[in-house]
């Protein structure tokens, strides 16, 4: 095998690697997250803002 | 499904279908008479070249005008006698027990004149409250004051931050970033032109221990610190990071603070105030150390959210996408983050299993090779001229071997795996990385 043929090898062994190494590892995220319980959705009551408390009764 | 759902999904089966009927036409070729397979073979070369003047193109913009400002930047002068107000630093806490006394204490030693500094602990159930309450004070220039509230998630804290904040300069961070001490000194002058509306910092990985925080590093420096470098030059950064952002107070409470309906709420505010017509500078000096993932399923989680953060802010501007006027500038932004976020990953992965595919069916491996050292040299390249840039270390410039055919692909990949449950719709949670105190 010559020298070019070896390199396109590795060239090629790495894409398909890589590509493949990207969507286990997706998938093995993706089963992590399903795993997880999910948190009960919260309801935006709180202002986006608070305001703060000043002492002589009016607030900023 | 509803309308939100409909387009995205319809695009992306239109490009499953392309994928699919080209690569039955390259498996059809392959078994087809002489002149057949000469016709691919002469097409995939097109293909190559066409490929490879993209990703020239874009690399030798973002390399100019990232040149471009960094001569604008080094040559400029700051005039003496200039003002310097005093500024809130806002920092939002959750779980963060292990770093927030570093991170404080590196806020301490901040070189400006008069500054405060402002904890607010996300409901927390770890330590992060006491640690932190723990250098609540005065200081001789700055003071800490810590603040908890109900858990809400980052933009809910942000928020409070702002309106806690008293100074006209705000500077919001994560609580596990490390500043350096002139961050803040050298970002203010900025504000002297009144059509600046915030500055971004220059965020460096501080973590160099294993081959994916490195690779992380490279493409700090490589990728996204060079399209702000050149984004700063035309005064339009399409986001500010999230470790380190200075905005004017009044303009972002003007705009509503920080919308908790993206993933990514750095990228949403960043788009509401190029949208306001604000412009948004780059300051390479002011840095921000922070913990990149370590493992690759944190690093798969980091970018699996910001990949949909980003096309969830992309979506609340699509109007804007369709219609360049008349604010071209924006609209080739938002272009640009398309292109990033999801045109540019799958025709990188395309691409790469594409020529794979040819060099063996079409015994082109001379070509493949060829294409490899130049993608390479162009990497090593780029890798050099922003190491030298950024002043960052030559270690990082080896890694950019495997950066693009690597790193950049697995990267990729889980790009668009994002993009297909962003367009699916599908339910997502914030996923907080676990720290390991490095900073």
């Amino acid at each position: 095998m010559s020298v070019i043929q070896l390199m396109v090898t590795i060239i090629i062994v790495t894409i398909l690697v890589t590509v493949i190494l990207g969507v286990v590892s997706y998938a093995a995220y993706w089963l992590r997250r399903m795993r997880r319980p999910a948190r009960p959705e919260v309801v935006e009551t709180e202002p986006r803002f608070f305001y703060r408390f000043v002492p002589d009764g009016t607030s900023e | 499904m509803d309308r939100r759902t409909r387009g995205p999904l319809l695009l992306l089966l239109a490009a499953l279908i392309v994928v699919a009927i080209g690569t039955l036409l390259l498996v059809w070729a392959a078994r087809a008479p002489l002149e057949v397979q000469t016709f691919i073979v002469r097409l995939s070369v097109v293909t190559l070249i066409l490929f490879l003047i993209i990703l020239i193109a874009r690399y030798f913009t973002l390399l100019w005008f990232g040149y471009l400002h960094h001569i604008e930047t080094t040559d400029a002068d700051v005039p003496n006698g200039i003002e310097y107000p005093p500024v809130s630093v806002i920092v939002p806490a959750y779980n963060e027990g292990r770093v927030i006394e570093a991170a404080l204490e590196s806020l301490l030693q901040l070189d400006y004149p008069h500054y405060e500094i402002i904890v607010i602990d996300d409901g927390s159930t770890d330590d992060t409250l006491a640690n932190a309450t723990r250098l609540a004070g005065e200081y001789s220039n700055c003071r800490v004051r810590v603040s908890t509230k109900r858990n809400g998630g980052k933009a809910s804290a942000l928020n409070a931050g702002l309106a806690m904040a008293e100074y006209p300069i705000v500077l919001c961070m994560d609580a596990d970033a490390r500043l350096e001490p002139q961050t803040i000194e050298v970002a203010v002058p900025h504000f002297r032109d009144p059509s600046v509306g915030a500055v971004a910092g220059n965020v460096k990985v501080v973590n160099r221990v294993n081959v994916w925080t490195r690779l992380q590093a490279l493409e700090y420096v490589e990728g996204l610190n060079m399209a702000r470098r050149a984004q700063g030059f035309l005064n339009a950064v399409n986001i500010v990071p999230g470790p380190i952002g200075l905005f004017r107070r009044d303009v972002v409470i003007a705009l509503g603070g920080y919308d908790r309906d993206t993933f990514a709420e750095d990228t949403d505010l960043t788009l509401k105030l190029l949208t306001a017509g604000w412009k948004i500078r780059y300051e390479p000096e002011s840095v921000a150390w922070t913990e990149a993932p370590e493992r690759l399923i944190d690093l798969i989680q980091q970018r699996y959210r910001w990949t949909r953060g980003i096309l969830q802010a992309l979506g609340k501007h699509k109007k804007t996408l369709f219609f360049p006027l008349p604010d071209v500038p924006l609209w080739l932004s938002l272009v640009q983050m398309v292109f990033e976020a999801v045109i540019w990953p799958a025709m990188n992965v395309y691409g790469h299993l594409f020529f794979a595919y040819v060099a063996v069916a079409f015994g082109m491996s001379e070509m493949l090779l060829a294409w490899w050292v130049l993608l390479t040299l162009l990497d090593l390249v780029a890798a050099l001229a922003t190491v030298g840039m950024e002043e960052e270390q030559l270690t990082l410039v080896p890694y950019a071997l495997i950066y693009r055919f690597f790193f950049i692909l697995l990267i990729d990949v889980v790009k668009l795996c994002s993009t297909l449950e962003e367009a699916l719709n599908l339910r997502m949670s914030w996923g907080k990385l676990e720290r390991v105190g490095r900073i």
